[in-house]
């Protein structure tokens, strides 16, 4: 007697002989079989369903878990949120203000300090510290409230000129890809999370680089270090470092950049959309030259001029494509 | 006897982190496989099926959970399965055209299906090693069973041998596992 899940199988594949395809038949006949025959097919059409299965170890997934639920916990403390709005670079004194929150000394014990500049608007701060930062339009920067007291630690996202001052604690700046520690210096960092490098420029002094895992990298005045986040690389060159802070006094540098990062910037200091038809274009063209207090209009104008392109405008967005 | 899903829901909102523990080793494999079919990425899969558990615990105090925990935790893998796909695509292709997914459901049915199918692997996994390789080979290929026997150097009988006896096999596993299928 023929096994008769063989049987089946057999007929499940189309390979049935003539004599197990005779047995089949003989064996539908029987209700008991029939549910064999039911429970069996269910199996093989859900098998191939289940090819790319894995077990996924839980164990150490919930042990990752655990540890990205602490971050998160750390992370939630308060922050007393300044938004800098106005058009101009305004001066903050930040002593002044600790002088006002020390009335709330319970808040302050658990809150970092956050500030922040909106699309459009630049700023300058100094530090309790004496330090002076010049954050680019959609930046913020926080510290804890015990800056100054051991180390001296911000939280940098989006585009910054730092001006530290000399002192024997470490300046840190924590970009969250890497920290980049200061000894006393003038540099540049813009680390905006949605573009594809964070770029670090050093005027005079001294900083290195710090990522986890990693050697620490020295800078010297007149490098440009280029961190490529899609594989974490660092990529170093000399350049005319005062073009990669120039938008303090709202100059903007381009060399031979595509245009879809002109585009970005544009987004970032006048708050509008600035999309490519199509999409490519913004990759395909690049434009080198320099602007100064322009308006809007006038940049795009001489980009079109020079790259026989048009654009067209409605409301905050401009769309860019080919004459 | 242990804790049922409900159970456990209950205690974590009181902040039982054990139990928060036992549910996600429950079901983490199982929302895995089932953010593949979405995602393609084991990296990005486990990461989504952490991320709700993350939320649950975070929300614990306010998480409110109408219906069975089980399809709760489906729905909030597609839903997010489905947003990260999204934002890839906005990404990619800047704007225009993607999909605003609406109304996401994931029905008892669907949900019986995802059950039974983790059940069919468990049983696969336990296979004796050769019977799993000779039906692993008819049926995750397209080889004929006389290819099959050519390819493992068996006799045609023996394919025939094997892989009926992996499907008795798995039919009596997930009759013990899994009884309400049958």
């Amino acid at each position: 007697m023929k096994n008769k899940v063989e049987i089946i199988y057999s007929y499940l594949s189309g390979a049935s002989t003539e004599e197990e395809m005779l047995l089949f038949n003989k064996m539908m006949e029987q209700k008991e079989d029939r549910l064999l025959f039911e429970q069996i097919k269910r199996i093989w059409e859900e098998v191939p369903n289940v090819k790319n299965y894995q077990e996924y170890d839980s164990k150490r997934a919930f042990y990752e878990l655990s540890k990205r639920i602490e971050t998160n916990r750390k992370l939630k403390r308060r922050y007393i949120t300044v938004t800098i709005s106005g058009i101009a670079a305004s001066i903050l004194f930040v002593l002044g203000l600790w002088g006002l929150t020390k009335l709330q000394e319970d808040n302050l014990q658990q809150s970092a300090i956050l500030f922040k500049t909106e699309a459009g608007n630049r700023s300058e701060l100094v530090l309790p510290d004496g330090s002076k930062v010049w954050l680019n339009s959609q930046t913020q920067i926080s510290y804890d409230p015990t800056f100054g007291k051991s180390s001296r630690n911000v939280s940098l996202s989006g585009e910054a000129y730092f001006d530290v001052s000399h002192s024997n604690r470490p300046f840190i700046v924590d970009v969250k890809d890497f920290k980049v520690k200061v000894y006393g210096t003038t540099f540049n960092i813009s680390a905006y999370s949605n573009d594809n490098y964070i770029q670090t420029s050093l005027e005079s002094g001294q900083i290195s680089i710090k990522k986890e895992g990693k050697k620490e990298l020295f800078v010297k005045p007149g490098q440009l270090i280029m961190y490529e986040r899609k594989n974490s690389s660092f990529h170093s060159g000399m350049v005319d470092v005062e073009k990669y802070s120039a938008w303090r006094s709202n100059k903007m540098y381009l060399d031979n950049e595509p245009i879809s990062e002109l585009a970005k910037k544009l987004e970032r200091q006048y708050n509008v959309v600035v999309t490519f038809k199509p999409e490519s274009l913004g990759e395909n063209i690049h434009y080198s030259g320099v602007f100064t207090n322009e308006n809007i209009t006038e940049v795009l104008d001489a980009i079109s001029i020079a790259s026989d392109l048009k654009y067209t405008k409605k409301d905050n967005k401009y769309t860019i494509e080919k004459k | 006897m242990p804790e049922n899903d409900s159970q456990l829901i209950a205690k974590i909102k009181t902040g039982d982190y054990n139990a928060f523990g036992i549910l996600f080793e429950r079901y983490y494999s199982l929302l895995c496989n089932f953010a593949m079919k979405s995602v393609r990425d084991h990296f990005i899969a486990e990461d989504i099926v952490q991320e709700v558990f993350i939320k649950i615990w975070e929300t614990r105090k306010t998480v409110n959970i109408t219906g069975s925990v089980k399809s709760y935790l489906y729905i909030s893998v597609k839903n997010r399965s489905l947003n990260k796909i999204q934002s890839e695509t906005v990404r990619r292709e800047y704007s225009s055209r993607f999909l605003i997914y609406q109304n996401i459901e994931v029905s008892q049915t669907e949900l019986e299906q995802e059950e039974f199918r983790d059940y069919l692997f468990r049983c696969i996994q336990k296979l004796p090693p050769r019977c799993k390789d000779v039906f692993v080979e008819s049926r995750f290929t397209e080889l004929r069973q006389e290819q099959i026997a050519e390819k493992m150097h068996i006799s045609l009988k023996t394919v025939k041998a094997q892989v009926g006896k992996a499907l008795r096999y798995i039919q009596s596993c997930l009759q013990i596992y899994y009884p309400e299928y049958f």
